[in-house]
């Protein structure tokens, strides 16, 4: 059965806003262990789609499918207890409290399992703080972060929950070059070694282009490609749509 | 130094035990006037501290908590009419609470800001006119009689110090099991930030009405206590929206969201209220706005906030002058 | 009989849409819940009421002096305490301090006038007009006219006239605003007096037909609120749609349940509306504040 490792099934998903298809008639896979980027210009529904899938907005059309059971109409936090963590584009930090309790909150909810206690969530905030490389900044309160260390506490938090899927949105978006090196070989890590399905929005072309085993491109709310990196950079439809002949220039003259 | 002393945990056990032993003791050495104030001032710190539950931690602002004081009060005495015991009718009190918390609370409570506070004080404003209005079950307006304790007043005062002295201490007690417990971490997260609180798996509607329940089930039972002393109540008297505006007003002088905050604001305020205003019965509720008026343009924070701040500032400036 | 009623609760609702109307825009553009509305409201009633009794103003006329004082008041109270509490606080603070300056209005007017109820009987007071099967007081037709004349006014003062615009653009797009020139800050406290003058000229109507007294404060805060969100903010035709609505309810439970009842009903309709129909009868969502 092809559909017994699929993660993630999305089936002719639609989202409109009045006249404005912000999501029109999607639907893709994503394999177990998966690592997908999700592309596509300004406006192209990536985010919409994000919220439609972690239950934050009500689809217009469509159906979504994790793990074979379908989650089209349920509550985000009933999808974070099947086990969908999410990070948000605009950081939603937890105002008044500080870095450790905010991935804390994360750990003592999250994926339905045992709920641990108090001290069981701070070794797990402790670990995942660590990971992210957060762990000296964890009494910090969320106020006197920078905005890197805002996404880097979204991943601690996000992860704290134990996901089988993760779902970022832009957490490489202010990062400086080596600082998304980082983030990129933490991605691959989750990954790899710890086994969580990921899905990630980003702008940051390099990024996507070097982790992810396949790509999504969204275009004004429909898809127009799914593929390799390659095929991806290939496609003539993506290049017209998202990354211009500027990229494709600067691609020839490198290689 | 102060400061040193209040986080020595042995010196706050003392200073803890004492101040109860203290309370407890009390009321056989002063004059029936001191017993109830200081049982007014244990009832508006409770209230206090349960409103505080919604306002301080999550965030929400009930202005119209005061009918869940309302109907433990009328459920109460409508009970006891009814040959019921206190205890049993108190726990009917709280019941019927929780089941408006339950049927209203859960729609109500996906308001927010604004809309969740005024929609409280409609809700207060209904339950009020339909209590004013079934004259055969509450009275009407000629208000509900309570029986009568069987014994001296000097008993009487102190045997509802006492219940409403026990009743802050519960109130305390939760609220420093929930800001340590699991679910103060949903409560304090839903306070900042709703959707992420959701993203993280918290069901934020139980949560919400969870916290509400219990808000009502402490404010309940002091309506319930409070009925029973004064032996007379009239839908004017525990639907008074002033009372749990009195109430907000107690939390912000002391500090939202703190343990001891609204107990503190409630100490001072009801001590200024009868040894100051009282002299001024004209002015009461001029004098009450300006109050208001002058604590958020001056202790915004709260009373709390502010004597840490300057308990900080002292020893960053004892700091510097050791150096 | 039901054209009575509807005839009586439209009277009502054009009282009610001026009202609301004041409330709303206060609410709407200025962004403050203002409790100390009904206060400002019974003011107004309170000024008409001493301008007839003390110099023999005609209560009619009395509504402009009444706007011209609080307009002053409403403009005032939003520069000296609202803005500053809005620069340092949350919502509810800022709902606490009209709250206190509701209570400081109530009791200046007990002070004043004492908690007796009062009523303005002015000349026309006796006279009724017939119309199709019913007989209306003129004093309420007189009263329903001026009303909707008034909000007219100011439904031309907003949409043709320069302040009016610099007003709803402040509200729509304070950045924009500001960047063409425009003092916010000037526009919401200059809305909000308007607010307050609007408040006074219903409540010098209002004390024409029903006797009124500072323990009215409270139901009238609750009425402004019900015709808010039932008709949506800072709208005027909400405010109509509002106010018509709490009239028709409010006249048509008084003849089916009894007047006693007539709070509770506008408050009951309010939070169901609230429930049910979350974005308003015409579609503005709530939760988003």
């Amino acid at each position: 059965m092809k559909e017994n490792n699929a993660e993630l099934v999305v089936k002719t998903l639609s989202k409109h806003f009045g006249a404005l298809r912000a999501v029109d008639e999607v639907s893709f896979e994503v394999k177990r262990g998966e690592l997908v980027g999700l592309i596509g210009p300004n406006g192209a529904g990536k985010t919409t789609l994000l919220n439609l899938i972690t239950g934050f907005l009500s689809k217009t059309k469509g159906e979504v499918f994790f793990q074979e059971r379908d989650i089209t109409s349920t509550t985000p936090d009933r999808v974070a207890k099947i086990g969908i963590a999410r990070t948000f584009q605009i950081t939603k930090p937890l105002v008044g409290m500080t870095v450790e309790e905010n991935v804390m909150a994360g750990a003592l909810f999250g994926r339905a399992g045992r709920p641990r206690s108090i001290e069981e969530a701070r070794k797990k905030a402790r670990e995942c703080l660590e990971l992210t490389g957060m762990l000296d900044k964890k009494d910090l309160s969320v106020g006197q972060l920078t905005i890197p260390d805002m996404k880097r506490l979204e991943l601690s938090r996000a992860m704290a929950t134990d996901p089988h899927l993760l779902l970022l949105d832009e957490v490489m978006a202010g990062l400086r070059p080596t600082e998304i090196d980082e983030a990129l070989s933490l991605i691959k890590k989750l990954n790899e070694t710890m086994n969580i399905t990921i899905i990630f929005i980003e702008h940051v072309m390099r990024a996507v282009m070097s982790i992810s085993q396949r790509i999504i491109v969204l275009d004004h709310g429909k898809k127009i490609a799914e593929g390799s990196p390659e095929d991806i950079a290939r496609n003539p439809l993506v290049i017209e749509a998202y990354l211009g002949k500027k990229y494709m220039e600067r691609r020839k003259s490198n290689g | 130094m102060l400061r040193q002393l209040f986080e020595n945990k042995k010196i706050r056990i003392i200073g803890i035990s004492a101040i109860v032993l203290f309370l407890m003791g009390i009321p056989w050495l002063i004059t029936g006037y001191w017993v109830r104030l200081l049982t007014s001032i244990f009832m508006y710190a409770t209230l206090s501290k349960a409103i505080d539950l919604m306002i301080g931690y999550l965030g929400y602002v009930p202005f119209g908590n005061v009918v869940f004081f309302g109907l433990g009060a009328y459920t109460t005495g409508i009970a006891m009419s009814h040959g019921i015991p206190f205890p049993l009718a108190m726990v009917m009190g709280a019941l019927i609470s929780i089941m408006v918390c339950i049927f209203i609370g859960v729609p109500v409570l996906r308001l927010r800001g604004h809309y969740f506070a005024v929609a409280t004080v409609g809700l207060n404003g209904a339950i009020m006119a339909i209590a004013l209005n079934a004259t055969a079950l509450t009275g009407g307006a000629m208000g509900l009689t309570f029986p009568v304790l069987p014994a001296p007043p000097e008993i009487i005062y102190r045997y509802f110090y006492y219940m409403m002295f026990a009743l802050m201490v519960a109130a305390i007690i939760v609220s420093i099991i929930i800001v340590k417990s699991r679910f103060g971490y949903a409560v304090r997260s839903i306070k900042a930030n709703e959707e992420a609180a959701r993203a993280l798996g918290i069901n934020t509607t139980v949560t919400k009405t969870a916290i509400w329940i219990i808000s009502a089930i402490i404010t309940s039972i002091a309506g319930a206590i409070y009925g029973f002393w004064m032996s007379y109540i009239s839908t004017m008297d525990v639907f008074n929206i002033m009372i749990g505006v009195t109430c907000i007003l107690m939390t912000l002088l002391g500090g939202a969201g703190t343990i001891i905050g609204p107990i503190l604001g409630a100490l001072i305020f009801q001590f200024l209220s009868e040894m100051v205003w009282s002299q001024f019965l004209e002015f009461h509720l001029g004098i009450l706005g300006v109050i208001t008026i002058l604590v958020i343009f001056f202790i915004p924070g709260g009373l709390v906030a502010s004597l840490k701040e300057s308990f900080t500032r002292a020893k960053v400036q004892h700091k510097e002058a050791g150096s | 009989m039901i054209f009575e009623i509807a005839l009586n609760g439209l009277m009502l609702g054009g009282l009610y849409t001026l009202m609301g109307a004041g409330f709303s825009l206060q609410w709407g553009i200025s962004g403050i819940i203002n409790l100390a509305y009904g206060g400002m409201t019974v003011l107004g009633a309170f000024v008409a009421f001493s301008l007839f009794r003390l110099v023999s103003v005609q209560p009619l006329v009395s509504c402009i002096p009444a706007a011209i004082i609080m307009f002053s008041l409403g403009w005032a109270i939003y520069k000296f305490f609202l803005r500053p509490t809005i620069r340092r606080g949350t919502f509810f603070v800022t709902l606490i301090m009209t709250f206190a300056i509701e209570l400081v209005l109530e009791n200046f007017m007990l002070y004043v006038w004492a908690s007796d109820y009062r009523i303005i009987t002015s000349p026309y007071s006796g006279i009724s007009v017939q119309i199709l099967h019913a007989e209306v007081p003129l004093i309420k037709l007189i009263m329903f006219a001026i009303s909707i004349a008034c909000v007219y006014l100011v439904h031309l003062f907003m949409s043709k006239t320069k302040p009016g615009k610099a007003i709803q653009a402040s509200a729509l797009n304070p950045q924009g605003a500001r960047v063409v020139g425009i003092d916010v800050e000037k526009m919401y406290a200059i809305n909000f007096g308007i607010g307050a003058a609007i408040g006074a000229v219903a409540g010098a109507l209002m004390s024409n037909i029903t006797s009124f007294s500072v323990v009215l404060t409270g139901s009238l805060v609750g009425k402004v609120f019900v015709i808010a969100v039932l008709g949506g903010l800072g709208n005027i035709w909400g405010a109509a749609l509002g106010g018509i609505t709490l009239g028709l309810v409010e006249s048509y439970g008084t003849i089916t349940i009894g007047s006693e009842y007539n709070e509770a009903i506008g408050l009951v309709v309010m939070v169901l509306v609230l429930v049910l129909r979350p974005r308003g009868l015409i579609g503005r969502k709530y939760w988003d504040v």
